[in-house]
């Protein structure tokens, strides 16, 4: 079996539609769990105080906001290059998603920075890339808006989520890039495993983590879907007006 | 925004319903307004795509059984 059979519509659609209540259901349930043991039992930081729980959602979001630009990158390189519908439509799909989390990471990131840092907003490199990324996703999701035909959309978009790819790189890497500004280094580096968090914050988090990616999932696989079936309905609409 | 802003929305917030938001500052302490206001804007953007997504996905799918009826009846 071939990973290109689910390029096929009916084949995407009758795979998934089962599937996805239940990763919806176990996010959800994860989810519950994860923040409810950060924020209810788990202690204060000593230096950040309270504040330290706003990293269950804090880091999970930016986590998801960046991998969903990369998710839709792979899906536009994959129309660009294959010409299958149902990668544009996914990457179409997951856009909205993406800029949820990236809403959710910038606005528990200003939250946060409020009383750790004195400030809502710093002019630092992640700071600053991860704003532009939220302005690539709004563009993005504008442009698919503003052209008639679905295909000449696809291919500007994909262009377009390229170009904006290199935001996504830098939101992740602007703090190795340049060694300065105020975020700092990632707490868990997956390439080395040194991580700088504690077990007892590290276990919810990585629940939260689980938590966000299969609501991400859940909501990728549901909207693209719906795209696919919106897609069908102009298309029978336009065969009946013919 | 400013932190006078920031003030007076923590005073407004307290001024709701006093004793519970003593337990609440009792458990997270100073930050307390940040930390609920950080869970409550991310629990709210979380819910509003859910919502948003399952309610677009049934009527979409209303719209394709009624067109693809529409069709065959053609």
């Amino acid at each position: 079996m071939s990973i290109w059979e689910y390029a096929n519509p009916k084949k995407f659609i009758t795979t998934t539609t089962p599937i996805v209540p239940w990763v919806l259901g176990l996010s959800i349930a994860l989810l519950v769990v994860g923040l409810t043991w950060g924020f209810f039992f788990t202690p204060d930081d000593f230096r950040q105080g309270s504040t330290v729980k706003i990293i269950y959602l804090h880091v999970p979001a930016a986590l998801m906001a960046i991998n969903a630009w990369f998710v839709m990158l792979i899906a536009s390189l994959i129309w660009l290059v294959r010409r299958h519908h149902v990668s544009a439509l996914a990457a179409r799909a997951t856009a909205p998603v993406g800029i949820f989390m990236t809403l959710i990471a910038l606005i528990t990131g200003a939250i946060w920075g409020q009383p750790m840092w004195g400030t809502w907003w710093a002019w630092d490199p992640r700071l600053t890339s991860f704003l532009i990324l939220f302005l690539f996703y709004l563009g993005y999701m504008a442009l698919w808006e503003a052209i008639e035909d679905s295909d000449t959309a696809a291919d500007l978009t994909s262009v377009l989520c390229i170009v904006g790819s290199v935001f996504a790189v830098l939101s992740r890497y602007a703090v190795n890039f340049w060694n300065q500004g105020l975020h700092q280094g990632t707490t868990v580096p997956v390439a080395t495993g040194e991580r700088s968090i504690s077990d007892i914050f590290f276990v919810p988090l990585v629940m939260c983590m689980v938590g966000f990616g299969l609501l991400f999932l859940a909501l990728v696989l549901m909207r693209t879907a719906t795209e696919i079936r919106a897609r069908r309905i102009k298309a029978l609409e336009a065969r009946m007006r013919g | 925004m400013n932190l006078d802003f920031w003030s007076s929305f923590k005073d407004f917030i307290y001024e709701i319903y006093p004793p519970f938001w003593d337990a609440v500052v009792a458990f997270l302490g100073k930050y307390a307004v940040e930390v609920l206001s950080a869970y409550f804007a991310s629990i709210i953007l979380l819910v509003v795509i859910v919502v948003m997504s399952i309610r677009r996905s049934r009527r979409v799918r209303a719209q394709l059984t009624a067109v693809e009826a529409r069709k065959d009846k053609s």
